[in-house]
């Protein structure tokens, strides 16, 4: 398996979350502003941890992260409180990693467990920027809501 | 170590990385306190996963997190480029990291692995917050030294 598979695999794995899981119609394309200049955003990661190293993570503007929340939630995006809106993208990281973790068993077909998957993490704010240490290669896809673009960026390598 | 006082092993370890891989001595100080920067920082976070889930992080400033990268490299703080600092920072949150797991193993008397380290992800910034979405007790420490204060963090529960 290459760069290549594995990013196939997490576009796939996040269709299968926002348009089946979430009923939220999602289009990737070659380029988009996920987050505005000064504006509050956030970026939730889900680390994987065993045979392969790496993580996974969503980053939106937070008005995608509450809009999101709500159609989780079936919620007014008005009433929605920050713990909710950050627990939802965690959750929704959570299903994007887990069904790349069982359609990456599918293809690698080891018999092993590949990797563990991490608690989620979330960052929240105006002005920041996350760096994966010792990963080889991110792959960032963009992809486009309705409402909104979003990023997904992958990092996975094999250490044992 | 005990499993009631996980600040306490937070303590331990961290002072020990810090003794053996930066070269400076470095004190406990507030357990459970906001963390308090209020100029460009940084985060290094390396999540737990296995029997017990959770996550480390250590937050300090850029400027002292350059002095950890220059001591950890010897090498002159101003040579260093940011990716030096970043790289630094989140060897420290993997090594504090490991050294609490093997903490924990001892306690546990186990010799499996109680949980696999994510590679570290660092955050750069001076406007944001990071949480972890988990209901694993947290705990925050403050440490302080003669070239400043930094906060390292640990959530901790069986998977």
């Amino acid at each position: 398996m290459n760069a290549q598979t594995y990013k196939n695999l997490i576009v796939h794995s996040t269709y299968e979350v926002f348009d089946k899981m979430m009923a939220v119609p999602i289009e990737e394309v070659d380029a988009g502003n996920c987050i505005t200049a000064g504006q509050n955003h956030l970026t939730a990661t889900i680390g994987f941890a065993g045979q392969w190293d790496g993580f996974v993570s969503v980053q939106c503007g937070e008005n995608l992260a509450k809009y999101l929340t709500a159609k989780m939630l079936y919620a007014d995006v008005d009433s929605l409180e920050d713990e909710e809106i950050r627990d939802a993208l965690g959750e929704i990281v959570n299903m994007i990693g887990g069904k790349f973790k069982s359609t990456f068993a599918e293809n690698f077909n080891s018999g092993l467990e590949a990797f563990k998957m991490s608690v989620p993490s979330i960052v929240q704010g105006k002005n920041y920027e996350v760096f994966a240490v010792g990963s080889e290669e991110v792959q960032k896809m963009v992809f486009r809501t309705s409402e909104d673009y979003f990023c997904i960026e992958l990092a996975l390598k094999k250490i044992k | 170590m005990d499993l009631n006082n996980i600040p306490q092993a937070v303590i331990d370890t961290t002072t020990k990385v810090f003794e053996s891989m930066v070269f400076m001595k470095v004190q406990g100080g507030t357990v459970d306190g906001e963390i308090g920067i209020k100029e460009k920082h940084l985060t290094a976070m390396v999540g737990f996963a296995g029997s017990y889930v959770g996550l480390a992080a250590i937050h300090c400033s850029e400027r002292f997190s350059r002095e950890i990268g220059a001591s950890m490299l010897m090498m002159d703080a101003d040579k260093l480029t940011a990716e030096d600092v970043r790289d630094a920072l989140g060897e420290i949150a993997n090594m504090i990291a490991g050294h609490f797991k093997a903490r924990l193993a001892e306690t546990l008397k186990t010799q499996e692995q109680v949980f696999e380290q994510s590679v570290p992800s660092v955050i750069s910034g001076d406007d944001y917050q990071t949480f972890a979405v988990t209901d694993a007790p947290r705990h925050c420490v403050e440490f302080n030294c003669d070239k400043g204060n930094f906060y390292v963090e640990m959530a901790l529960k069986k998977g």
